[in-house]
């Protein structure tokens, strides 16, 4: 028998194929499950948002779980390994940030945050930074830079999105897990249990923060926006900002005669404790394409099969979301 | 008896397949030139010249853009079936690149472009195409940026014990000094051929060594040896 | 920028003010880089015919006609002020520029040369540029497959600030093949092809057109980037459509750019143009009209095309993957007229923008410094070896395979005489022989700029002569100060004269040429004037290819013979600048009977085959012409030492100076006897010694100096500035 498990606002089935049915339920919670509530229809309206939200995002390119939809509350996904660090980009303030550091809420930020959250109830989700994920072996380096970028990219989309229908997307967090074959893929749910959406210029709020903040009407401002995600035909298009670079750079143990002689230069103008120069090179890969792990494995084959010389050449990839 | 062809590659930045079709003429034998993506009569050559020059103005690595190219599959092929190919300069570069010659040529030592009269010793193989050469020191001019042979050690040992060194730079005694080897190449080494003996890689340009106007016809035999073996 | 008068010109002319990118052409066209206002008044002291030319000069290429339906064009240019500030892209767009001239006409570039001038080596500042001037020219000619076969450096502190980069191109085109720089029959298509335009090199002839100064680094915009791939596949594609005969006219995008190329041409035919901007492909789309016009983004060339063969040259262009565009046609009606997005933005009329300006009055005045005598006096305790060793040491004199051996030379397989000769030879597929020459002396020519230059002339004939070829055409490239100084103005008139003296002398035809003017820098309050250099490129033709002359001596037990009188003139050596620190004083005269008659002498001991090895005598004197033969056989020589001083002419001056018109021949003795038949009465010569198989060259009894060791100087020169 196919096993499962069941979260504060979902059921999880392991079904065949390595797939999992999620299924919504019509609990909603706050606070680590200290505030919870049952509101009607909550379970189908958030499954219908979410299933929309993926294949937007699929449209444009992203890689996630989500398969399909077999009920109005039920998806059916790709099992994942959920990576248990969380991913949350600010374009505002508010919410925790705001509780953190002592900050107004809605200011705007220069170009958006992200920050990472380990998923545990107990410790109340802390804030983590990223050398900390990878040292406890929460994620590796190649992950949490692919998670930066991905949620960099689903932030642009979906303000962008989220723009055509007057919403203000505040900010989201996004979760993260690894298939069988490893790829790092967005997993869980994207609804208005994981975003602050305000409409603009009023700035009321439609989102969670309505159940956490006691103002009322929930349900119908969860349905509003189901509401008017169905009005978009058109997808607006979104010009990416994905951008790798490539260094190349010579092994330590080959002979680099540019280097030696820029080292020469510079013993001669004084900057004695300058022990070595290796000169390298670099590409610069800009794409049409969203950021994804298939993107980052074409990026790997590049580079060494084309950009770099393996017998003497190593190489670094740094991926980039310019947004 | 048919009339051979050997094919001359022309990548975009190539510029020494005239000076190979003209050491060809002068040989009567006909040629014609590959460009990149000349699939089709790549195979009805009867062996392949890869000219040197500076193919995609050697921009990324010498060789490395051309080593991805349409007909590199072609090349491959060719080098299967044990037919003779020739990879000069810009040439050998591409093999390397290929994987079809081991090992690497990365920059000169000097940092500099070398354009000089050397002398190169050719060693013993069981390649047709040095058939005859065996000590001969040759009179040829190199002219390269990128000519300095690497590998692992460990290749380097194999390659002298399989006998595939084709030419090591040396002095006009046939000594292989230190002060010879222009480019810092590991071993001297200037030229290989592959353990078949059908594919030859070598930075000298033995085409501007093969008319009594210049200053050598060492570079001649080269070429008389693979048009006699492809007539035999 | 334009002058209140030229502006007043334009006014006048259109009766109108000209707009922002009428502007733009007028500041690039009336540039003196692209007008020659201040230096076409005097070219007509040129000798600029021959009855093999094919073409004179005014085109991108002068082309001499060899018989056989073979033309050779050449051609000689400057790029001096980007080098200055960009000295790898400024060189390497030299090299660009040169070959697409050479290009323009037809032609496959078959051989470069270079001429480039620096500060003394001494200074970071000159090994950085000549360090990467070297570069950028090896990476750019090497890289189209082009070889460089030879060329001039020369070191002086009056280059510390403005180094020299000319560079010299010469190619061969069928005579039936061959095409103009010209759009001749109205309804006839511009198509623009090659490397997309971007806003590099914009005002970049207003650039060349100015001092140097404090801001000058800023101006970087100004220097344009090559690729020479792009101008590999340029030629490659170029000499396709041309070899098809699909052309009616051709010209590449230099300096000024587009608007130039379109005028220029125009002004030839005495035709008009209808240009549409926006149909030229952008790298940068944001671009304006003006930007557009005068953008001077390298590896471009503008084809005027009949409608009858658009579709066959676009086929080729399209095989080739090369950008064009159809960006307008020729017209009749006289006038220069430019679209973009429909609206008119240029409409002026092509004689205004060519030749319209008003020439500036210049004033010349003789340097101060050329009355100052030299206050050098013969010096009694004279250390020979130790002079010697010096003056090779000299990076003027050295050998100058660090930097030749950076150029490809003999890519093309027609390089039968290398770069470190007096002259490059290049064998043609007909078989017959071409010799190339570049040279100036600057110290000569600032001592004294009419014969200086007339001298440097010689110079690059002699060094024809000595490899056994004909002299046939020279291309020049003026290299001056600021023309609104007068004493500067001066050297570039004096020098017109002198070139233009030696041009009719010896009836050879100046085919091309440019004129650098400005090089002169003001930084810090200090202004910095370059040595006027007049480059001088000469072609030869050697119809026999078994009379080509060797430089080095040969074999042991021949005769050397000076061909020539000494007239011990040390003024202007580079023994007294470089061992001295002197450069003042009087120089031998140009001596047009002197040289004619030597080179008379050597053609006919040539044509007997009498000659073993030949090399004139240039700078640093006898001594190191007579040093320089010894070193490719390790050959020595054993000097008469009694033929070499006499009363009048002491043994320092006899080494040491630099008297044009003479020669060494080495002679087999057994032709000695017909050898003097024809030198006596008819020249003076001086029997100097005997080839030796010990590698020395030996004074007698009283001073002997080693190969070895000398070459060890000499070929140290210029490395031990350059390497650690």
């Amino acid at each position: 028998m196919l096993a499962g498990y069941s979260g504060k606002a979902k059921n999880i089935e392991f079904i065949e194929d390595e797939k999992v049915k999620i299924i919504f339920r019509d609990s909603i919670s706050a606070f680590d499950g200290v505030k919870l509530n049952e509101l009607d229809n909550k379970g189908v309206i958030n499954c219908k948002i979410s299933t929309r939200l993926f294949q937007i995002l699929h449209e444009y390119g992203l890689e996630t779980h989500f398969i399909s939809s077999s009920k109005d509350d039920e998806m059916i996904c790709e099992r994942v390994e959920i990576i248990p660090v969380e991913t949350v980009c600010r374009n505002k303030t508010a919410g925790s940030f705001c509780r953190r550091y002592g900050v107004d809420q809605g200011i705007k930020f220069e170009s958006p945050i992200i920050e990472y959250f380990l998923k545990n109830d107990d410790l109340h989700d802390p804030l983590v930074n990223k050398e900390v994920a990878v040292n406890m072996e929460w994620m590796n380096s190649e992950e949490a830079m692919l998670m930066e970028v991905i949620t960099r990219a689903v932030n642009h989309i979906l303000k962008e999105v989220f723009d055509l229908i007057n919403l203000d997307l505040i900010d989201f967090k996004l979760e993260f897990g690894r298939n069988k074959d490893g790829c790092l893929l967005i997993a869980d749910e994207i609804s208005t249990d994981t975003m602050r959406l305000w409409v603009k210029k009023t700035g009321e709020i439609k989102d969670k923060d309505r159940y956490r903040k006691d103002l009322g009407k929930v349900i119908h401002h969860y349905e509003d926006i189901l509401n008017r995600l169905n009005t978009i035909n058109d997808l607006p298009n979104i010009e990416t900002q994905t951008e790798a670079n490539v260094n190349i750079n010579l092994k330590s143990s080959v002979l680099d005669p540019a280097g030696a002689v820029t080292q020469r230069s510079l013993t001669r103008n004084q900057h004695e404790t300058i022990e070595t120069t290796r000169l390298g090179k670099n590409a610069k890969l800009i794409f049409s394409e969203f950021p994804s792990f298939s993107l980052l494995k074409e990026i790997k084959g590049i580079s060494s099969e084309i950009l770099s010389n393996p017998l003497i050449e190593d190489f670094e990839i740094e991926l980039k979301y310019n947004l | 008896m048919k009339q051979l062809k050997i094919g001359i590659t022309k990548f975009p930045g190539t510029n020494n397949e005239p000076d190979v079709a003209r050491v060809l003429k002068s040989l009567e034998v006909d040629y014609e030139y590959i460009f990149p993506d000349d699939v089709e009569i790549f195979q009805e050559m009867d062996a392949i010249v890869l000219a040197g020059g500076f193919s995609y103005g050697d921009y990324l690595r010498p060789g490395a853009i051309a080593a991805h190219s349409t007909i590199i599959n072609e090349l491959k092929d060719f080098v299967e079936k044990e037919r003779f190919i020739i990879g000069i300069c810009n040439g050998f570069q591409i093999l390397c690149e290929t994987n079809i010659l081991p090992g690497i040529l990365t920059t000169n030592t000097s940092t500099r472009f070398i354009s000089k009269w050397v002398y190169i010793m050719t060693e013993e193989t069981t390649s047709p195409l040095l058939a005859g050469m065996k000590d001969k020191v040759l009179k040829i001019p190199i002219a390269h940026f990128d000519g300095r042979y690497y590998d692992l050690p460990e290749k380097i040992q194999e390659l002298k014990q399989s006998k595939l060194i084709a030419f090591r730079y040396c002095d006009s005694e046939g000594t292989t000094t230190q002060e010879s080897n222009l480019n810092g190449s590991l071993e001297n080494i200037a030229g290989i051929v592959n353990k078949k003996g059908n594919v030859l890689g070598l930075m000298p340009h033995p085409e501007r060594a093969s008319f009594n106007y210049l200053s050598s016809e060492d570079g001649k035999m080269i070429f008389t040896n693979l048009i006699g073996e492809l007539k035999c | 920028m334009l002058t209140v008068e030229e502006l007043g010109t334009i006014k006048a002319d259109i009766q109108r003010d000209p707009n922002k990118a009428e502007l733009a052409i007028f500041e690039a066209m009336w540039s003196e880089h692209c007008s020659y206002k201040s230096s076409k008044r005097w070219f007509h002291h040129f000798n600029t015919e021959a009855p093999y030319l094919a073409l004179g000069i005014g085109e991108g290429a002068g082309l001499i006609d060899l018989g056989e339906g073979l033309l050779v064009g050449l051609g000689l240019e400057s790029h001096n002020h980007p080098s200055a500030i960009s000295p790898y892209d400024g060189a390497s767009t030299s090299v660009g520029g040169i070959i697409r001239d050479i290009l323009s006409q037809g032609c496959r570039p078959i051989a470069i040369l270079d001429s480039i001038r620096f500060g003394n080596l001494d200074s970071q500042h000159s090994q950085h540029l000549f360090e990467n001037v070297v570069r950028g020219i090896s990476f750019y000619g090497n890289c189209c497959g082009i070889p460089t076969v030879g060329g001039e450096v020369e070191f002086a502190s009056a280059f510390e600030e403005n180094c020299l980069v000319n560079a010299m191109c010469i190619g061969v085109v069928k005579k039936d093949k061959f095409v103009r720089s010209i759009a001749e029959k109205p309804g006839n298509f511009f198509v623009l092809y090659g490397a997309l335009t971007g806003k590099d090199g914009i005002h970049g002839v207003s650039f060349a057109s100015k001092d140097l100064n404090d801001k000058s680094e800023q101006d970087r915009p100004a220097v344009q980037i090559g690729d020479p791939l792009m101008e590999k596949i340029l030629i490659d594609t170029t000499l396709d459509i041309i070899e098809k005969e699909l052309l009616e006219g051709l010209q590449d995008l230099g300096g000024g750019g587009l608007s130039c190329a379109v005028t220029e041409m125009c002004s030839r035919g005495q035709t008009g143009a209808i240009i549409r901007l926006e149909d030229v492909p952008l790298r940068e789309p944001s671009m304006k009209p003006w930007e557009i016009l005068v953008s001077e983004s390298q590896e471009r060339m503008l084809a005027v095309v009949s409608p009858e063969n658009l579709d066959k040259v676009c086929k080729v262009l399209e095989r080739y993957d090369l950008m064009y565009s159809v960006i307008g046609e020729v017209t009749d009606n006289s006038h220069f007229i430019g679209f973009f997005k429909g609206n008119k933005v240029v409409e002026l009329p092509i004689n205004l923008v060519v030749e319209g300006f008003p020439e500036p009055e210049r004033i010349q005045e003789e340097p101060y410094y050329v009355k100052i005598q030299s206050k050098y006096e013969q010096n009694p305790d004279l250390n020979l070896r130790e002079e010697i060793e010096k003056l090779l040491s000299s990076p003027n004199i050295g050998d100058k395979a660090w930097v030749y051996q950076q150029y490809d030379q003999h890519v093309q397989t027609q390089t039968v005489v290398d770069a470190g000769s007096d002259s490059a030879v290049l064998r043609l597929d007909n078989g017959k022989h071409i010799a190339l020459s570049l040279d100036c002396n600057s110290f000569m020519v600032y001592l004294d700029s009419y014969n200086g230059t007339a001298n440097s002339a010689a110079e690059a004939m002699r060094n024809l002569v000595s490899v056994g070829a004909k002299p046939l055409a020279i291309v020049d490239c003026l290299n001056f100060g600021n023309p609104e100084k007068p004493d500067s103005y001066w050297q570039f008139v004096e020098s017109v004269k002198g070139l233009g003296q030696f041009s009719n002398d010896f009836q050879i035809p100046i085919v091309g040429g440019n004129v650098s003017f400005y090089n002169e820098s003001n930084i810090g309050g200090k202004t910095d004037r370059i040595n006027p250099a007049p480059t001088i490129g000469m072609l030869g033709i050697i119809e026999n290819y078994q009379k080509i002359i060797p430089n080095h001596f040969q074999k042991e037990k021949n005769i050397v013979i000076l061909i020539g009188q000494n007239d011990g003139n040390l003024n202007g050596s580079e023994y007294l600048r470089y061992n001295h620190n002197i450069l003042a004083g009087k120089i031998s005269p140009y001596d047009f009977d002197s040289e004619r008659i030597a080179i008379k002498i050597i053609e006919t001991l040539n044509e007997n085959s009498y000659i073993s090895s030949c090399h004139d005598v240039s700078n640093g004197g006898a001594i190191v012409s007579l040093i320089e033969m010894t070193f490719q056989k390790n050959i020595g020589i054993k000097l008469d030492a009694k033929f070499l001083a006499s009363e009048e002419i002491s043994l320092e001056k006899f080494l040491f100076a630099e008297t044009p018109a003479r020669y060494f021949i080495e002679i087999d003795s057994s032709k000695m006897e017909d050898v003097e038949k024809i030198l006596k009465g008819q020249i003076p010569y001086t029997v100097i010694g005997e080839t030796t198989l010990e590698p020395i060259i030996a004074f007698e009894n009283f001073l002997t100096l080693e190969i070895g060791k000398m070459k060890q100087k000499w070929k140290n020169a210029i490395p031990r500035f350059m390497e650690e």
